[in-house]
């Protein structure tokens, strides 16, 4: 059906709506409907309200507790581009009833909140987790005091990028490294940078990009289009020199590769070629070099207990990390049941929801207390800040246990 | 405040369609002991199966200009005193390749001597507005069509008359007339229950629509009607936001009108001997398809989520030539030309004419019976409300605000347990099927998939003594009938889990016997 | 990513193919457009009406598909390796978790309206007619549950029993919908199940002997929290089913799911659009990503027209889009009545070979794609109760025939 084609667009997303046959699977799936009755759902919130948004003006709160996770669309099985729908309805609510949250724009921001914060890291740091700072920031800026807030890294990986040098024997590969490696998590990043070296690339980085997906999934798509015209023209420009973009995170990935055209109707060649020539990390190592690791990679002495994030269901490619893992020889590997940890992005970040991430959390947590693993791995940043809060167990993306198996 | 009076005549109206009620409110309003009598649920014949179209008049401003202009005043006569029952949203006439070409010129010149407002709109403009529309379009011109929801009408109206005094007996069959000396006296009616009564009255009013012939019979008299059957499919959202017309003589698949959430296409035009005659053959969808293939390319695409048809009563003139086309205005039958002095039939019309043709009906019958109250059925307003509006979305909008999503057992139409219980405390109903009429259960794009169930543990709940396993599937079956012609795309995926779920799941069968009643009208 | 065999779909038979395959030793992808259609059961297991639905004298499993027409596909499986797929299922360790007991003449389950539904299996403590003939019945519904029959179950049922009520009580969370899958979830949180009990024992009469609950006692913790129940009131507790999607459905498809994880891989969200195929052979499969997957082997088990493998054109024309298989269409725009037109479009399919392999219109034999349940033609499950049945039939078989196919 519509929905099926590479590039949908805003129009094919509403259309969709017909396909419904009201079977109520997506409700059972939906991570936010199961633990609270403040959302009706998203067969509701989505094709079910989207019949009468079309024909006037509801004023509706409900669809803002969507957490965009994607899940009920992974479940649908009549191809209604139900998560879509929902945040259509966000996007238009801003535009005709409500301003958005004080909060909600700040983090929607989160390259401008790291270049800041980064200027001062370590002052940064201090204010970020004073528990003074936190109980002000809950009460006067509605951020919830529980939300996992990483720390500021400063410049480490762009000072790690400045010492790399190029190999001309070597293959050209693009890595769009995101807010989160570009100010909070560099380890990831320099891991990367590691682990193509030596798969043999030279990896050419494009730093302080922003995907814009906090701005889309929270319905403030004006804003959105900027930053996203500027990621596409400086990715294009990359595309010169190589042919495959990698990501580290699953939900820059996916916004990339579905929700330019999904919500911002960039049908435009250069943005259609960038989203088919962005993959996740763990997606393109998989398809290219699993005989290579297969040889070379060595026994990790740990535990590892490894969540998919909800997310990465969207990208329709299963679970790439568990495959390249199993490569491990002799790996002790559990894998999370949870379709869910709740932070769904910036949502768990804002006061009122932060409950309600706790409470969708609760089995990712139960299963975690069960496995007592002495890593878990995920490849998506806020849901690993989010894990490592709540279990107290180091939380880092596969390829840096995969870099550790190959000893480089 | 009762208008009816005890020292008028006892009329009493056969037939619960728009002219019925039309018939009787007016009568009402004039003073006249009234009591109406419909065999099945209000509406459910051909007021109900029609375009949802409360025409400017334009379709036939050529080919009846006088029908037209009258089409014109009544559709702004009823759009003030029942705006929540009308959306005014306005049509558009257009022209493509294979039209006739001289029929612009006189579609305007005749709007302008049936006053009916007409305006030609560049064609660009037209494609940006309606963008599922050909882009091979010639012509379009802009006129004042409304769309009228027939359901809300008749409630309306069956509200109003009970409000003045009036009575309604809906599940009343007309078993016999009692006539005597050239006059009928009373009419004996059977109940759904069996229960029968014998009604005394002083006139009557026949105004049963196809089914004129056959209550005219009653009383040895004639109706002489040309009964065509028309079919309707239904496209679950709103795929123009106007109404589309063709610029032609009125003919099959002329019609694409909005109607709430969903879009419906009609017609096909079929002579038929039997005003009981619903059942849509299957070459009448792929041809009411092609014919909105011609106007939009893409609408095989598009989900249909139910047919139906309905019969139109058109009353053959005296001197009946087949090749012409009928004419469309009503005509008042007094049949004491034929020995009766008491009985008048009303026919003919539509939906849209039909307070006018109750005013004439009411106003013969004050002639005959020399009294001279003038009509007030156009300055009156059916609803109370002063800034009533249609509003389809209020259902949903009420549950947001009150955020009971629980309570939601309809969930295509967000009707909840509390709205059907309301509406349970408050009529008399025997079946999931009035139920279904007065509040939209079932009527939406899974066509009662879910809440079949649903109502039928409320109807328990409340002690209402049902057959569980009669009524779900009565109520799945004909939601079938008509969910079941457009089983192409998604909707064959909506049928086969309503059969999953019915059957599969349920335990119950359809068969040959239960399936399709003829007692189950809409 | 080297697969053996590819499996589209994700319904009953997917996972059993999936399951079977790695018993012989071959691994598998199973590539799902979403989720499948036996979340719509309540869980029995349905392998035929044999009363009504066959010819022959013999009313037992498995010699009542003697009296099946030649086409069906119990037929064309072969009533040997019916048998042996339905045994196996039933002696597998994935039945085995939630205890399915099994009746070789079928027994009578309740229907979410108290309709006697004739059954082959029931999961542990799924509600059998032979548990209330004349006995004391308390039904339990929770408050504001609209999903669950109760009263109509009362209705039905109570010419077979001896005194029957029904109980209101309250939710485990009130915070929470009162639909099936919230309830389930509240039933997993809950800390104290036996707390919970109690309160509900007090108000239980004493002359119950049976206790029925709403299918939705846990998803993960079933088991535990059914006997716990059982113990707290010293009485008989059992579950009755609740509108779709059904909880026992959901049970059955996360054991399935985690089976197939333990050594394979399910793609959530991944939309097959053609085939590539060479000299009769299908090569690879194409996602909507156009993404290329490989493999040796194709089993399509997507659902027929239900959920979509087959689709149904506006003119009547009913088409396998993938590899144009030949049709079986019974003409369902042809018919008079609504249930002969459900007949026809219930019983057209993909027509097979009997090694479930289908024909191309062009007349070409494939011969490494099989086609599975609800695909096939010349079977009504809704007449004959028989969609679980020829799902494990057809599912183990292909699984089967694949084996004996890579063999060689």
């Amino acid at each position: 059906m519509i929905i099926n084609s590479y590039q949908p667009t805003s129009e094919d997303i509403l259309k969709s709506m017909d396909n419904c046959t009201k079977c109520g699977i997506c409700n059972s799936y939906c991570p936010v409907s199961n633990v609270t009755n403040q959302f009706p759902g998203p067969k509701y919130s989505g094709p079910q309200t989207q019949r009468f948004r079309s024909l006037e003006d509801l004023v509706e709160i409900s669809p803002e507790l969507c957490n965009g996770c994607g899940v009920c669309t992974s479940v649908c099985p009549n191809e209604v581009a139900i998560t879509d729908i929902i945040t259509h309805a966000k996007s238009n609510l801003n535009n005709k009833n409500k301003k958005i949250s004080f909060v909600q724009t700040l983090l929607n921001r989160p390259d401008t909140i790291g270049k800041l914060g980064n200027i001062f890291p370590a002052l940064s740091n201090f204010i970020l987790h004073n528990s003074f700072f936190r109980y002000f920031a809950s009460q006067f800026f509605h951020l919830d005091s529980n939300a996992p807030l990483p720390n500021f890294h400063g410049k480490k990986f762009k000072k790690f990028l400045e010492k790399i040098k190029i190999d001309s024997n070597k293959k050209n590969i693009i890595y769009f490294s995101g807010c989160a490696v570009d100010n909070y998590d560099s380890e990831v990043g320099i891991a990367v940078i590691k682990l193509m070296s030596n798969l043999g690339y030279n990896v050419i980085t494009n730093t302080d990009l922003c995907c814009s997906l906090p701005m889309l999934s929270s319905g403030e798509w004006d804003a959105a289009i900027n930053r996203s015209k500027k990621l596409i023209k400086s990715l294009s420009r990359s595309l010169d020199l190589a042919e495959i973009i990698i990501s580290t995170s699953t939900s820059c990935s996916l916004t990339i590769k579905k929700k330019y055209s999904a919500y911002l109707n960039f049908t435009d060649p250069k943005s259609a070629q960038i989203s088919q020539s962005t993959k996740d990390i763990c997606e393109y190592i998989l398809e290219k070099h699993t005989d290579l690791l297969a040889k070379r990679m060595k026994p990790i002495d740990k535990k590892i207990f490894y969540h998919g994030p909800c997310q990465l269901r969207s990208h329709g490619i299963g679970q790439p990390a568990v495959e390249l893992l199993r490569l491990i020889p002799k790996i002790s590997l559990s894998l999370s049941e949870a379709d869910c940890c709740g932070i769904g992005g910036t949502y768990g970040y804002v006061k009122g929801r932060n409950e309600i991430s706790e409470l969708i959390g609760r089995s990712l947590s139960e299963q975690i207390k069960f496995h007592k693993p002495d890593v878990i791995l995920c490849d998506s940043e806020t849901c690993r800040w989010n894990i490592e809060k709540n279990s107290g167990i180091k939380t880092l993306h596969p390829i840096q246990i995969i870099l550790e198996s190959l000893n480089v | 405040m009762s208008k009816t009076n005890k020292n008028m005549p006892k009329i009493i109206v056969i037939g619960g369609g728009a002219t019925g009620c039309g018939v009787a409110r007016d009568l009402v309003l004039r003073g006249y002991q009234t009591t109406l009598i419909e065999f099945g649920d209000l509406g459910s014949g051909t007021t109900s199966r029609f375009h949802g179209m409360l025409q400017s008049g334009a379709r036939y401003v050529v080919s009846d200009t006088p029908y037209a202009a009258e089409c014109f005043r009544e559709r702004e006569t009823i759009s003030k005193i029942a705006p929540e029952a009308v959306e005014l949203i306005g049509g558009l006439f257009i022209s493509l390749p294979n039209d006739p070409e001289d029929y612009p010129e006189k579609f305007i010149k005749c709007c302008e001597i049936a006053k009916i407002p007409c305006q030609e709109i560049q064609i660009d403009e037209v494609l940006k507005k309606e963008k599922e529309l050909s882009n091979n379009i010639l012509r379009a011109f802009q006129v004042p069509d409304a769309v009228i929801n027939s359901w809300q009408l008749v409630n309306l109206l069956a509200k109003d008359i009970k409000a003045n005094g009036g009575e309604v007996l809906t599940n009343h069959k007309v078993v016999s007339i009692k006539q005597h000396n050239n006059l009928v006296k009373s009419v004996e009616v059977i109940e759904k229950n069996g229960f029968k009564k014998i009604l005394e009255c002083d006139c009557i009013i026949n105004a049963s629509g196809p089914w004129s012939g056959k209550i005219a019979k009653l009383v040895d008299q004639e109706v002489e009607l040309q009964l065509t059957k028309g079919s309707v499919m239904v496209f679950s959202h709103r795929i123009v936001s106007q109404a589309i017309n063709r610029c032609r003589i009125p003919s099959s698949n002329d019609i694409m009108c909005p109607s709430g959430t969903v879009c419906l296409w009609g017609t096909t035009s079929e002579i038929v001997n039997d005003p009981d005659t619903t059942k849509i053959r299957p070459e009448e969808i792929q041809e009411l398809l092609i014919g909105a293939e011609e106007l939009f390319p893409k609408i095989k695409n598009y989900r249909s989520f139910r047919a139906w048809a309905g019969v139109r009563p058109l009353v053959k003139p005296k001197n009946f030539d087949k090749n012409i086309p009928l004419p469309r205005s009503h005509s008042v039958i007094d049949h004491s030309e034929n020995g009766l002095k008491n009985f008048l039939t009303v026919c003919g019309g539509s939906l849209t004419t039909h307070r006018s043709m109750a005013e004439d009906v009411v106003n013969k019958l004050g002639n005959k019976l020399g009294i001279n109250i003038p009509c007030s059925t156009d300055t009156i307003p059916i609803s109370n409300s002063k800034n009533a509006k249609w509003t389809p979305s209020s259902y949903f909008q009420k549950i947001e605000n009150q955020k009971n999503f629980n309570d939601v057992v309809c969930e295509c139409e967000a009707i909840t347990k509390t709205d059907i219980e309301e509406i349970m405390k408050n009529e008399n109903l025997f079946d999931f099927h009035d139920i279904r009429r007065r509040i939209r259960v079932g009527f939406g794009p899974c066509q009662g998939t879910f809440c079949n169930s649903r109502l039928a543990e409320i109807v328990v709940n409340h002690k209402i003594d049902i057959d569980i396993k009669k009524s779900i599937l009565n109520f799945w079956s004909e939601r079938l009938k008509g969910s079941i012609r457009t089983s192409y795309g998604d909707q064959a995926k909506q049928i086969l889990l309503s059969d999953y779920i019915h059957q599969e799941n349920f335990g119950l069968r359809l068969t040959e016997e239960n399936s399709e009643k003829d007692d189950i009208r809409a | 990513m080297n697969t053996d065999v590819i499996i589209v779909g994700a319904e009953l038979d997917a996972f059993i193919a999936s399951i079977r395959l790695q018993e012989l030793g071959y691994t598998s992808r199973v590539l799902a457009n979403g989720q499948g259609s036996y979340l719509y059961s309540s869980g029995n297991i349905k392998v035929l009406d044999f009363k009504e639905n066959n010819n022959s004298d013999n009313k037992t499993f498995p010699f009542f598909i003697e009296g099946l027409p030649s086409a069906h596909p119990y037929k064309l499986i072969g009533k040997d390796n019916v048998k042996q797929a339905i045994e196996w299922f039933f002696n597998h360790q994935i039945s085995n978790k939630l205890r399915y007991e099994y009746f070789e003449t079928n027994t009578f389950t309740i229907s979410p309206i108290g309709l006697k539904i004739p059954s082959y299996g029931l999961y542990f403590n799924q509600i059998n007619f032979e548990n209330i003939y004349n006995k004391d019945i308390t039904i339990i519904k929770f408050q504001n549950q609209k999903d669950f029959h109760a009263e109509l179950i009362a209705q039905s049922i109570k010419q077979y029993v001896n005194t029957i009520e029904i109980l209101n009580v309250v939710q485990p969370d009130t915070n929470q919908h009162s639909d099936s899958s919230s309830l389930a979830i509240s039933f997993d949180n809950l800390s104290s199940p036996d707390n919970y009990f109690f309160n509900i024992n007090k108000k239980i009469n004493k002359k119950t002997s049976v206790v029925i609950f709403p299918a939705v006692l846990g998803l993960n913790k079933y088991m535990e929290i059914i006997r716990c129940a059982e113990k707290t009131f010293s009485k008989k507790c059992f579950e009755a089913p609740t509108l779709p999607p059904s909880i026992p459905g959901i049970r059955l498809n996360k054991i399935l799911e985690r089976e197939v994880l333990k050594k394979n891989y399910i793609h959530r969200g991944s939309h097959i659009l053609k085939a590539n195929i060479e000299n009769n052979k299908c090569l690879s499969v194409v996602d909507n990503f156009k993404r290329i997957i490989k493999a040796r082997a194709f089993i399509f088990a997507n659902g027929g027209i239900l959920m979509g493998g087959i689709k149904v054109k506006s003119n009547g024309e009913i088409v396998e889009e993938i590899f144009d298989s030949k049709i079986q269409n019974n003409n369902h725009t042809k018919c008079e009545k609504s249930y002969e037109t459900l007949n026809a479009l219930q019983t057209s399919g993909v027509l097979t070979d009997n090694k479930l392999k289908p024909i191309s219109n062009s007349n070409n034999q494939l011969e490494n794609v099989f086609f599975t349940g609800r695909n096939l033609s010349n079977w009504n499950p809704s007449l004959e109760l028989s969609g679980e049945g020829v799902s494990i039939a057809s599912g183990w078989y292909s699984a089967n025939n694949i084996s004996s196919y890579l063999h060689d």
